[in-house]
């Protein structure tokens, strides 16, 4: 299955795809060796590997449809990170951009997409 | 019954959370957290207290535990608006880790629901901007997200106020 959980901040992610799906290893988005982003069974902080990838001048969109693409199974959780004043600093500016663009594409790729809000789920896909 | 009302700033969930203790009927409290600083609160507090004018609520300033809260009759609905301003308070200005916080929200919560039929909470939603805070203010946006998980379990109705509609998550056909 292809799973995409997003939310804001703190809305229990982690712990609801924790429960709900028993992933046996869950990498970091924020602090893994960036080729690894994909080698467990659930990714948590996509928003932060996005923001990683673009520091290095990667381009997350190829980077993250390349590794996606031999992959049969994925759980991807990801912040929701786009509902503040547009940022002045061109950096935070266009990683905003990214992060929802990427999920776009995601909750297309997805058979499932939930969004968390105060640790309920909705199901939008 | 708890109801907790989410959303973010001026999508219409305090006039929806004046509705709905309207429409429990009897004898209802708003219960204002907020502290009087400053004219832009002040202009808040004057918007927020024309817009339940005529709604038939009693008034409390309280600003911290909710334990202490002094109930002068018996209400059927209080309205505790909001749990961000009471958690920052708590936080703030008390010298207290904030686990501690945590607690004496949800136990001061599960208290007054032994004390009243109905109450209906105004809580914020500050988590979706992708700033990353300085530690205080992280710490008290992680504390009112946890606030928020455990008062959404506690809850019978949660729902998300996004122009004044809701979106519920729990509970939708529970409100009269």
């Amino acid at each position: 299955m292809k799973l995409l959980v997003v939310g804001g901040a703190a809305q229990g992610k982690l712990d609801y795809v924790r429960h709900r799906y028993a992933p046996r290893r869950i990498v970091d988005g924020g602090s893994c060796p960036l080729e690894e982003a994909f080698s467990g069974d659930a990714l948590n902080h996509f928003h932060l590997l996005v923001r990683r990838l673009m520091a290095e001048n990667r381009d997350p969109v190829e980077f993250v449809e390349h590794a996606l693409e031999p992959l049969e199974h994925w759980m991807i959780l990801c912040d929701e990170v786009g509902s503040g004043v547009v940022p002045i600093d061109v950096f935070e500016r266009q990683w905003r951009e990214q992060v929802g663009r990427i999920c776009c594409i995601l909750a297309q790729k997805a058979d499932q997409v939930e969004r968390l809000c105060c640790g309920i789920a909705q199901r939008l896909k | 019954m708890l109801v907790l009302l989410y959303g973010g700033s001026a999508c219409g969930k305090s006039a929806m959370a004046e509705d709905v203790c309207v429409s429990f009927g009897g004898e209802r409290l708003y219960i204002a957290t907020m502290r009087p600083w400053g004219n832009d609160a002040q202009e808040r507090i004057a918007r927020h207290r024309t817009l339940r004018a005529d709604k038939g609520f009693d008034t409390l300033e309280h600003y911290q535990t909710l334990q202490t809260l002094p109930l002068s009759k018996h209400y059927n609905t209080l309205l505790l608006e909001c749990v961000g301003n009471l958690t920052a308070n708590i936080l703030f200005e008390g010298q207290i880790p904030p686990h501690q916080v945590i607690d004496e929200v949800l136990d001061g919560t599960k208290w007054l629901l032994r004390q009243v039929p109905h109450l209906v909470y105004v809580t914020n939603d500050i988590f979706s901007d992708g700033i990353a805070y300085p530690e205080e203010t992280s710490l008290y946006q992680r504390c009112i997200a946890q606030i928020n998980r455990e008062l959404a379990q506690l809850a019978d109705v949660v729902a998300e106020v996004v122009c004044g509609l809701a979106i519920y998550h729990k509970g939708g056909g529970l409100l009269p």
